[in-house]
């Protein structure tokens, strides 16, 4: 065997061995969590509201509830300004103001969760003198708005320059070709680009902590402190009590499995997306 | 429109959605619903006995642990109805506060000494033997110091390893302030507060943190609250109480530290109190709340709730506390209790 073919035989298996490395890392993970989370799960576990400590039992819906509401309320203050932005920065490439508008949402998209979190307590917690689920929504915002923001950049500079020439050789206005070439062509990347933020942000414990607060009761208001899994997992997993140990393990499951689902249809949307432009 | 123009609209928006939130009218929270946040380690009972409250009343009251330390800051910005404290709020951190508080006592607790040695056996310690180990001064479980206190257990040849918090703790405040009272050399080189130098050992992140890393050290050493140790199945140290004699952590020999002649505020210290049966390392928990509730045009409404809670926490609501491994109020000590909530005013009224 010639050293060239010996260097690339050796590459190739380096390159597979680290991705085996990756999947079995996931693998390991999700396995674990199915294994501790799996038994205890049963009906009582997504329509009930936690039993009192000792007692066996109980659910967390309070927290599944409290999950949907913030990320969904979050997403929906954070998509105008991080699709608007992001068109902005895509239609006006090479300027200076969008070179400085992506560089801010690179250094939002960098801030550690936890600062985001006391910016949530010290500007809504503290000035509204309650925790409360909307503050979470909007410290949650802060995080949804730089991701969304590049996610929508990159998809429209994906969109063929070739076919937006097309719409203005029509005699089409800008406003026109950018909504109904641009962001028409982009939809499917884009609402992927969402739901991959979503994923991020429901995950987000730190700046739950001092904003959302945590809830045992199950609650719609947003204006009131109000639970969540991630919140919920960090606060059971820290107490004595093996059963809410064990909760904390079939929350953990629960909660992947919701990133996970949410992960699987942004690839779905991704994949659709790719056999569009070829 | 004109680029200038652009900005400048850009401009109005953005100072209009920041300043929307301040000019918005002070709470959103119903009236009956209360917000109490601080201590971990009262954490499972407090949520206990609001379980209760809410079946009882449909009053809801959320419960934050976010440390004893996070407590204060929330009672100083107001966002809690009541802080939860391990440790009084000082002279010092009370001055930060816009108003006078009141402490209530709500149950006992006691810091347990684990220790995770093979066959488990029972070991005893005096405050020198626990400060010296803490201090990383005794480094091998076969030191002739350990045996000369115990010497019937048979001591294997191995490594002490001190467990202690690494986060800013109540729990570490008590043991601390506990040695600093009885040991002159702990006072000295180490002191007392929520966080301290460790010369040795490795620290965990709260209770539940310090809990599993002595289950998984073996002979390690650390200090809990009793309810974890009890939960965790660990080993608990005899400890010498001021009597001379040795005692373990229990519901009972926590609550003998309880001296009959309690001043009528209840601020005074319960550690390395006199009794034969008296477990050294005890404390009071607190709930710390404005005397006077009217501040941020908070109805009254809002104080007849809280009142109410307080007074069925310092009745009924003691019978949660021992199945969980915390020490009830005696009753004296209730009364004494009960006085102070009724110290809480509305616009200067008494509040029932």
């Amino acid at each position: 065997m010639s050293f060239r073919k010996l260097k690339n035989a050796t590459m190739g298996m380096l390159v597979a061995a680290t991705a085996l490395l990756i999947i079995a890392i996931l693998v390991i993970i999700l396995w674990h969590i199915f294994i501790s989370g799996a038994k205890y799960l049963n009906w009582d576990f997504f329509t009930r509201a936690p039993a009192s400590v000792g007692e066996s039992g109980g659910g967390v819906v309070n927290a599944i509830i409290g999950t949907f509401l913030i990320t969904v309320v979050a997403a929906a203050i954070g998509t105008p300004f991080g699709m608007l932005a992001g068109i902005y920065v895509s239609e006006n490439r090479g300027k200076r103001f969008a070179d400085i508008v992506r560089l801010c949402a690179d250094a939002l998209q960098g801030v550690p969760s936890i600062v985001i979190g006391i910016f949530g307590y010290t500007f809504i917690v503290a000035r509204f003198r309650s925790y409360s689920a909307i503050a979470a929504s909007i410290s949650l915002a802060f995080m949804f708005v730089p991701t969304t923001a590049r996610v929508t950049e990159e998809v429209l500079n994906l969109v063929p320059s070739s076919l937006k020439e097309a719409a203005y050789a029509l005699g089409a206005r800008p406003s026109s070709v950018i909504w109904n070439v641009s962001i028409k062509t982009a939809a499917a990347g884009i609402t992927s680009g969402l739901l991959t933020s979503m994923a991020r942000i429901a995950g987000e414990t730190a700046p739950l902590l001092f904003t959302a607060f945590g809830s045992r009761y199950i609650e719609w208001n947003m204006s009131r402190p109000m639970a969540a899994l991630p919140l919920q997992i960090f606060i059971y997993a820290g107490s004595p009590y093996p059963s809410l140990q064990q909760q904390a393990w079939s929350a953990a499951f629960v909660l992947v499995l919701l990133i996970l689902l949410l992960q699987f249809s942004a690839r779905r949307l991704i994949s659709r997306i790719l056999r569009i432009h070829t | 429109m004109k680029r200038r123009t652009v900005l400048a609209l850009s401009a109005v928006i953005i100072a209009a959605l920041v300043a929307a939130p301040a000019c918005s009218p002070a709470s959103l929270v119903p009236v009956s619903d209360i917000a109490i946040a601080g201590s971990t380690f009262a954490e499972p009972l407090y949520v206990k006995q609001f379980d209760a409250w809410y079946q009882k009343t449909q009053v809801k009251t959320v419960y934050g642990a976010i440390t004893s330390a996070g407590a204060i800051r929330a009672l100083q910005d107001r966002t809690v109805d009541i802080g939860a404290t391990d440790v009084l709020l000082s002279a010092e951190e009370q001055t930060q506060l816009p108003f006078s508080v009141l402490h209530i006592p709500t149950c006992l607790g006691a810091v347990a000494v684990c220790v995770n040695l093979p066959g488990n056996p029972s070991l005893r310690f005096d405050a020198a033997l626990l400060s010296a180990v803490f201090r990383g001064d005794v480094k091998n479980w076969n030191d002739a110091r350990i045996a000369s206190l115990n010497p019937l257990v048979v001591l294997p040849d191995k490594p002490v390893v001190v467990v202690h918090r690494a986060d800013s703790s109540g729990t570490t405040a008590v043991v601390t302030t506990y040695l600093s009272a009885v040991d002159e050399v702990w006072r000295e080189k180490v002191g007392a507060d929520r966080i301290v130098q460790w010369k040795s050992g490795i620290g965990g992140k709260g209770n539940a943190g310090v809990t599993a890393l002595i289950r998984q050290t073996s002979g390690s050493i650390g200090y809990v609250q009793y309810a974890y140790a009890v939960e965790a199945g660990l080993n608990c140290i005899a400890l010498r109480n001021r009597a001379g004699a040795f005692a373990e952590p229990s519901v009972a020999s926590i609550q003998a530290a309880v001296p009959a002649d309690m001043p009528s505020n209840l601020q005074t210290t319960l550690l390395d109190r006199a009794g034969d049966s008296t477990y050294p390392i005890v404390s009071f928990t607190w709930l710390v709340l404005y005397r006077e509730q009217s501040y941020d045009n908070r109805p009254r409404a809002r104080a007849q709730a809280i009142h109410s809670l307080l007074k069925w926490l310092l009745g009924e609501g003691q019978t949660l506390a021992e199945p969980l491994s915390y020490g009830s109020l005696p009753p004296a000590i209730r009364k004494a209790a009960l006085q102070i909530v009724e110290q809480m005013t509305w616009q200067g009224e008494a509040v029932n």
